[in-house]
């Protein structure tokens, strides 16, 4: 019978084999779609400065102000080479920068992390600024307690204690002012943290976007920097904390602590071209100009 | 018989077939799911980096040089607001740097979207979003184990229905070849009785008349009366060959009236007392008549030849849709005579060719039994 010649049988064979080749190739086949990943990237960093000319400032925004005023008087006097204050990229940006060789000096205004640290940055203190809590003009009340204040945070409470109500604004959470609060006042670390993944109350992520939150919110409140304020004269109420105004007066007779260092890092090869504007910084006319603008120049020894 | 094993046959046809269902079946529905959800991924992956491209716009555009370092605090601004979520970011710049992000850890199996940020026509930075595939996989393989599953169970019933059919098929023509075979055997036999019946017998019967008229003259009557001994033994013998070929009480009586007149003439002939007992039977094929008729032939035959019986029991009933025959005696056989007697093999060949089954055993007093049941 047909059935059983050899040839047919084969033939039949490897048709089926051939289909379960086709039917394997094509399920192992599938699934290539998707983009390529990205390559290695490139170094980032340049020893030498991009702009000879001129000495590149970024970082924290808590330092602008300061600085703006500070090379506003260096250009008046004619010093060369010129300052460009870029804008803020925050504290940990600017030591990136700085590393990378995209700036000449970096505005810091927090400790440096231990991974920071292995960089090997020069640091070179400029002063410090003073943290208060700040409110919109028309607030109902002149004054927070440190008692109340995380319970407004996490929500607990809406309205201050005199019955004023009460609209939290927070910073994000790598602002450096944040933790010149929690040093004075228990509770509030883990009351924002709360906040934050409960999504509870609006962040911000700049001083210019806080002080502008703050204006425009009637009953809003949140921590801002007092030595921004007073350099832009900012319409804003500063609230005492717990019966204490804060100053730069108060922070040096060490009844308030809510203040943060400001620094510069400086890649070392930097050093020789940043000499004498690190100089002009330090010098005692500069100081007093620091001071008249709400800081405290760092050759002032803060309160404990 | 056929001539070859149809079943084997087809097992060995349908056994790649069903292997190739089972794996299309088993590998087409997870496949299709995997590239389904896998181009939905890199989508939503391409999505995630096309929208991250759009919100880094703004950032360069404000930042031409420094925007790399204050990705971070965007991303961290954009993941709080709800804008981008916990992903694995990577971003490059128009030379190729890498920018400092802090986001989600890289995924074991990632699938990459890309995106460009474009500014003034030209590549300002690229972003990569990975998306992780582990969980696609997982619900991959899992389904593909289910579907192994079912390819299994598929496999089974599209194996085992389509043989088990071929198989009853194979039995069935197998029934009927062998009744052909029958009805072929059984006209031999009655062409075999006729030729002789009207051959050999007329021209014996013939050559007999006329050795009467010889004996009539009177010559050689010594010679005219041996040759006539002779004739009417041959006559005698050619009469019981055509008896034997093709009984004619079968047709004549049908099958209880052939049995009982068989059984009657057999215990005439040889001494044997036979009892034979029928129920009341439907009208059978004449190929199961002719096939009960010669097995009682045979056994009884085998009964009065080997077993020395002196008694013998016929016994033909109907149990449900099958006939049931059974042959027994009081002789003593060995079991030698029961394995090599042509006689009982020709009982089992009959049973099986007409779908039934004979089975032929010696009692525990030595006597043999033959039990046949055929489907009626």
């Amino acid at each position: 019978m047909a059935i059983h010649r050899p040839q047919q049988a084969a033939r039949y064979d490897e048709t089926v084999r051939l289909a379960a080749l086709l039917t394997l190739l094509l399920s192992v086949g599938v699934g290539c779609t998707g983009d390529l990943p990205p390559p290695s990237p490139r170094p980032a960093i340049a020893i030498g400065s991009p702009d000879p000319d001129a000495i590149h400032i970024s970082g924290t925004g808590a330092m602008t102000p300061l600085m703006t005023l500070l090379a506003e008087e260096w250009t008046r006097r004619g010093s060369i080479p010129h300052v460009l204050i870029e804008e803020s990229i925050g504290s940990g940006g600017g030591i990136r920068a700085t590393y990378d060789g995209a700036i000449d000096l970096g505005m810091v205004s927090r400790p440096l992390s231990s991974e920071e640290l292995r960089l090997g940055l020069v640091q070179i203190p400029v002063g410090q600024d003073v943290v208060a809590l700040v409110a919109h003009p028309g607030l109902g009340t002149d004054e927070v307690s440190a008692e109340e204040l995380p319970a407004l945070y996490r929500g607990e409470r809406t309205r201050f204690a005199n019955g004023a109500p009460a609209v939290p604004l927070l910073r994000d959470r790598s602002e450096s002012a944040n933790a010149a609060l929690d040093r004075i006042v228990p509770g509030l670390q883990a009351a924002r943290e709360q906040a934050y993944r409960q999504r509870r109350h609006r962040v911000l992520y700049n001083d210019r976007a806080m002080a502008e939150a703050i204006a425009s919110t009637p009953g809003s409140f949140g921590v801002f920097s007092l030595s921004w304020l007073l350099a832009y004269r900012l319409p804003l109420k500063v609230l005492r904390l717990s019966g204490v105004s804060p100053s730069p007066d108060a922070v040096l007779a060490g009844r308030y602590r809510g203040s943060r260092e400001l620094f510069f890092v400086v890649r070392k090869e930097r050093l020789p071209r940043t000499t004498a504007l690190l100089d002009f910084l330090r010098s005692p006319e500069v100081n007093v100009l620091i001071r008249s603008h709400g800081y405290l120049p760092a050759r002032q020894e803060s309160a404990p | 018989m056929i001539p070859f094993d149809l079943t084997s046959w087809f097992r060995r046809r349908m056994l790649p077939l069903v292997m190739l269902a089972a794996l299309v079946m088993q590998v087409s529905a997870p496949t299709a799911y995997y590239l389904s959800k896998r181009h939905e991924l890199w989508q939503e992956a391409r999505a995630e980096a096309g929208r991250t491209a759009m919100l880094l716009h703004g950032e360069i555009e404000q930042r031409p040089i420094l925007w790399r370092y204050n990705i971070p605090k965007l991303l961290e601004r954009l993941a709080t607001e709800g804008m981008l979520y916990d992903r694995y970011l990577v971003i490059r710049t128009s030379t190729g740097q890498a920018v400092p992000l802090d986001t989600a850890p890289a995924p074991s199996r990632p699938l990459w979207g890309r995106a460009e940020v474009r500014l003034g026509g030209e590549t300002a930075a690229t972003v990569w979003v990975a998306l992780d595939m582990a969980p696609l996989l997982r619900a991959t393989m899992q389904l593909t184990i289910g579907f192994a599953g079912l390819a299994i169970l598929l496999a089974v019933v599209l194996y085992l229905v389509p043989v088990h059919t071929v198989s009853i098929a194979q039995k069935r023509i197998t029934a009927l070849l062998g009744e052909l075979a029958l009805t072929i055997q059984e006209e031999d036999r009655r062409r075999i009785a006729r030729d002789l019946h009207d051959g050999a017998g007329q021209a014996m019967t013939a050559a007999r008349l006329r050795l009467q008229a010889l004996s009539a003259t009177g010559s050689e009557p010594e010679a005219v009366a041996e040759i006539s001994k002779l004739l009417d033994n041959a006559i005698g013998e050619v009469r019981r060959s055509v008896y034997t070929l093709s009984p004619p009480a079968l047709t004549e009586l049908g099958l209880a009236g052939a049995l009982r007149h068989h059984c009657e003439t057999f215990a005439a002939a040889t001494g044997l007392k036979v009892f034979c007992e029928q129920d009341e039977l439907p009208t059978l094929r004449p190929k199961v008549e002719t096939a009960c008729y010669r097995i009682v032939q045979e056994a009884l035959a085998n009964s009065a030849r080997h077993a020395g019986a002196r008694r013998a029991w016929v016994q033909l009933r109907r149990q449900d849709d099958e006939l049931q025959l059974s042959i027994y005696d009081d002789g003593v056989v060995s079991s030698e005579q029961l394995t090599e007697g042509v006689g009982l093999l020709g009982i089992r060949e009959r049973a099986k060719l007409l779908g039934g089954h004979a089975e032929i055993t010696i009692a525990p007093e030595k006597s043999l039994r033959v039990e046949v049941s055929i489907p009626l």
